[in-house]
């Protein structure tokens, strides 16, 4: 079984985002590879360990990703693949689903693992468009595989009413939750031998195709502005025993939020 | 005596003695080199005061009985040599004598009669020690036979050389001196009797013997002494008992400079290293010579797991099996460690490759297949250390226990990859943000808001930094610790400033879990940071930071004068720039953080804080200074849970709860944390009080 997984690198959503002028503020940021591609990856590779799949990465940015990318292969992803083109600006979803349909079509893979949704946009479509570009089977929010035979796997998703048992026929994509693993520390003898791999660069025109192609030239949708999330007021702390925090409360409610 | 036979008992006795005593020392060559040839005074200051004076057996006033019976028998020993080589030279000579020793020397007469005092006070010492082995059974003991075949052998010394003597007084005195035999050569009178009153209280109980009677009794106990003597010799390296052997060189050689040996920066970047796996210990043949000389060296005398935080909340690290496991192994493998040690002495850098190749695949062959975290120590035992040194502090022969176990780490953590999996989470947020907690590196000096604080970009120009450390910086309890310590530098006009974001954590948590990988990215860049502004004076509020930036950054480079801030503290105290109020607080007892006390003997100047600001003084816990109770959260234990057995801080909050007092003061963020958790635990919060020294400093200040 071949696999493909996607990587995107994604500001640290630890850190406080400033923004100034309707644009993130860069300084003082750091990028980190998206939690749910993470799980991803984890994924990919307990499928390697256990069925003897082969893993290949791909990520789409730039030379930046290395770092990320060499990560990747510590946890276990046999090849890389980085997407690095100048004439990719500010790519959305479709433009990102176009290009890893390019990949996808250049090797042969049976199973296509991305996370569920980025860090960074929240958008949650990229390897759903994917599937529908490829016309493959999609499964979104899947927090099991289970390889049934080298044409069928089944999955487990997180549905609105419960989890959902899925079995679906090879090609397909599936986009993984967080709680489908718990990503393994790189390792540190990984990360060593990481330093002398090499990840296969190209840029669109290598993947045979074209900026305007991808749908990158003029994206279908664009974040017009950034603005400022409101930071919750600080809740008030009343000590005493209970009737006494309840006059309290009573009287708040009457006199401040005047409910009654 | 009988030279023949003499000479036999010699030449059989030394010769198999010489053979063992060989074997042993080419398994030590075997072994990983160390230098320990450096500083020969101080080393010889230590041995005379830890080995020969004792000093960590008679010194510790919870055993000061048996260390002073211990002490006595050794100091007999010492007594006794000079006294040996005289009999054995009465084995060839009639009347042998050594120089300076014979009747013609006063100091022949003090050496009788300190022999006699010292043979008569060792053997009530070795009825004590069976008695107390037999009886009393303190439960660190670890009871075998060899230990009673030691002591009855002891026994057997002393008795022979006591009858020896009074059958010799015997004759002298009651019998007209049939033989001359008297050591000091004076065939008509045996003046030094009258300084050995032990020998002539031993001749009454054979007075009642004929001349010849008492001379049969001289003879047998001339030769059951000397026979008793060489087997003891040959006894002694078998088992335990080889540290009557091994202990002085073990204390000589012993580190300087840093409690124990320093973790070696590894070099990460060597790749034959990861792919023969010798980062960290992973195989006996890694030890170096004087580990090896621990494993030797350990009486098995139990210390070392009393005092042990996870031994006595029932964890299974029990140091004591933790040295024998190593030394069977060591044992077993020894023919095949130094075959392969002599393979490795013909490895020459220039010579042929596919030579070399050969080579190393021999010595792979003979490396030993077991792996020491695995086979020989198991995962849990290794991984419960909390690195916290009270076993190192009271062994009374200076092992080191705590290197091996984080080189051990190392191993499992770079090579194996089996370390406990609880620490991804600290690893991570170290990697991504600098801190264990994983919170965003930007809010780092978000508690300092408002306070004033200086930066270092700012202001490079100031006398100190202050090193905030992750929890000062994080953890909400700790940045309180910060805020007071802050308005005591601002009150007594302290210049100094904080690194605020450019500050990482020191990386001592990953260095102590293995992850030198990690440590080593930390301390690179903290240290460039550092000398970047320059840096020369940093108060630290946290132990565990003040440990690395002070004795493991100049390993890599960073050379700093680091104080912890109960230091300075005390200075301002004392110069007056801090005045208190002494009435206000109540009743205080402190906990000893590890890596403030054994790891740097800071023990004063907490104390002298805590007297000025308490009227009441300081009520000390039952273990408190160098025998102190880790609160669990060393050695990156904070970072791991705590599922097997008792937990070792609320043992330590009961221990506080046990004492009339309304504060327990620490100076560690992570004591802190774990002495306060273990309150809340047993229900005690509210009536002793958690609280760091600045907090109380702080809230005192006039």
């Amino acid at each position: 079984m071949k696999i493909l997984t996607t990587v995107k690198r994604v500001v640290d959503v630890e850190l406080n985002i400033h923004i100034e002028n309707g644009a993130i503020v860069e300084d003082g940021l750091q990028y980190v590879i998206n939690a749910w591609d993470e799980n991803g990856v984890e994924a990919a590779v307990q499928l390697k360990e256990n069925n003897n799949a082969q893993t290949t990465l791909v990520s789409i940015g730039e030379q930046d990703n290395t770092d990320m990318i060499r990560k990747c292969y510590a946890m276990g992803i046999e090849d890389a693949i980085l997407i690095d083109d100048p004439a990719l600006v500010a790519p959305d979803a479709f433009a990102y689903a176009g290009i890893l349909q390019k990949v996808y079509e250049k090797g042969d893979y049976d199973l296509v693992i991305t996370g569920k949704q980025a860090q960074d946009t929240d958008s949650g479509q990229t390897g759903i468009i994917l599937a529908e570009y490829l016309q493959l089977p999609c499964v979104s929010n899947v927090i099991s595989i289970e390889v049934m035979d080298e044409a069928h796997i089944r999955v487990s998703r997180l549905g609105d009413s419960g989890t959902e048992i899925v079995e679906i026929t090879l090609p397909a994509v599936v986009t993984v939750s967080d709680s489908i693993n718990e990503p393994r520390l790189p390792a540190m003898r990984g990360i060593m031998m990481a330093k002398k791999k090499k990840i296969q660069v190209m840029d669109l025109a290598a993947l045979g195709t074209s900026v305007e192609a991808v749908g990158g030239a003029a994206p279908k949708s664009e974040v017009a502005e950034f603005m400022k999330s409101k930071t919750r007021q600080a809740g008030q702390k009343f000590e005493g025993d209970a009737a006494q925090i309840t006059a309290q409360v009573v009287e708040l409610l009457a006199n401040e939020a005047k409910v009654f | 005596m009988n030279p023949l036979l003499m000479s036999l008992l010699l030449v059989v006795g030394l010769a198999v003695f010489g053979r063992t005593m060989v074997f042993k020392f080419r398994l030590l060559m075997a072994l990983e080199p160390t230098d320990r040839a450096d500083h020969l005074l101080e080393r010889l200051k230590n041995m005379a005061i830890i080995a020969i004076g004792q000093k960590r057996l008679v010194g510790r006033k919870k055993e000061w009985a048996s260390g002073v019976m211990h002490a006595l028998i050794f100091w007999g020993f010492c007594v006794l040599i000079l006294r040996s080589l005289t009999l054995y030279g009465e084995g060839f000579v009639h009347g042998f004598q050594l120089p300076f020793l014979g009747e013609e020397h006063l100091l022949g007469y003090l050496y009788v009669c300190l022999k006699d005092i010292m043979e008569g006070l060792v053997l009530v010492m070795v009825i004590y020690a069976i008695f107390r082995r037999a009886i009393l059974k303190p439960s660190r003991m670890h009871n075998t036979r060899e230990a009673y075949l030691v002591l009855c052998m002891i026994a057997v010394l002393m008795i022979s050389d006591l009858l020896l003597d009074g059958a010799r007084y015997n004759l002298i005195a009651l019998h007209h001196n049939p033989g001359a035999l008297d050591y000091f050569n004076n065939p008509s009178y045996g003046s030094e009797f009258l300084w050995t009153p032990v020998a002539v209280k031993a001749a009454a109980l054979i007075s009642g013997l004929g001349a010849d009677g008492t001379k049969g009794v001289l003879t047998a106990m001339f030769w059951l002494h000397i026979i008793t003597q060489l087997s003891f010799l040959n006894l002694l390296p078998l088992g335990k008992h080889f540290h009557v052997i091994t202990a002085l060189p073990n204390v000589f050689l012993k580190s300087l400079g840093y409690p124990h040996e320093k973790t070696k920066v590894l070099d990460l970047e060597d790749e034959a290293a990861w792919e023969n796996e010798s980062l960290g210990l992973n195989h006996i043949h890694q030890l170096n010579w004087k580990q090896g000389l621990d494993l030797y060296t350990c009486t098995e005398c139990g210390r070392c797991k009393e005092v042990c935080p996870t031994y006595v909340t029932d964890k299974p690290l029990n140091l004591l099996d933790f040295n024998d496991s190593l030394k069977k192994e060591l044992l077993a493998t020894a023919d095949n460690l130094i075959k392969r040690a002599q393979l490795a002495a013909t490895i020459k850098v220039d010579g042929d490759p596919g030579q070399i190749e050969e080579t190393r695949a021999a010595m792979a062959e003979l490396t030993s297949q077991n792996t020491l975290v695995g086979d020989v120590i198991l995962p849990d035992t290794l991984w419960a250390c909390t690195t916290c040194r009270a076993c190192e502090q009271v062994c009374p022969v200076t092992i080191e226990h705590v290197p091996r176990i984080i080189a051990m780490r190392q191993g499992q953590t770079l090579m194996a990859e089996t370390y406990p999996k609880e620490l991804n989470a600290a690893f991570k947020g170290l990697e991504r943000n600098g801190n264990p907690w994983g919170i965003g590196y930007d809010k780092r000096a978000d508690w300092a808001e408002g306070l004033g604080v200086k930066r270092m970009a700012d202001d490079p120009d100031v006398d100190y930094l202050l090193w905030v450390g992750c929890a000062g910086s994080f953890d909400d309890r700790s940045k309180k610790v910060s805020v007071s310590l802050v308005k005591i530098l601002q009150k007594a006009n302290i210049s100094f400033a904080i690194l605020g974001v450019e500050e990482k954590c020191t990386g001592d948590f990953a260095r102590r879990a293995g992850n030198e990988m990690m440590y080593q990215m930390m301390a690179q860049e903290n240290i460039e940071t550092l000398n970047t502004y320059k840096v020369k004076k940093i108060i630290a509020a946290c132990p565990h930071c003040l440990n690395t930036l002070k004795h493991e950054y100049p390993q890599m480079g960073g050379h700093y004068e680091v104080i912890h801030h109960t230091q300075l503290i005390d200075g301002l105290i004392q110069s007056g720039k801090i005045k208190l109020n002494t009435k206000v607080q109540g009743s205080l007892t402190y906990h000893d953080p590890c890596y403030l006390g054994r790891y740097n003997e800071i023990y004063d100047a907490p104390r002298s804080i805590l007297q000025s600001v308490s009227q009441q003084g300081l009520t000390e816990l039952d273990r408190h200074g160098r025998e102190s109770f880790c609160c669990g959260a060393g050695g990156g234990r904070m970072w791991m849970e705590e599922t097997i057995g008792k937990r070792i801080n609320r043992e330590r909050a009961q221990e506080i709860a046990g004492q009339d007092v309304s504060t327990v003061a620490v100076g560690c963020p992570f004591c802190l944390t774990m002495i306060e958790d273990g309150m809340k635990e047993i229900n005690k919060e509210e009536q002793i009080r958690t609280q760091d020294i600045a907090e109380l400093v702080a809230k005192n200040m006039l």
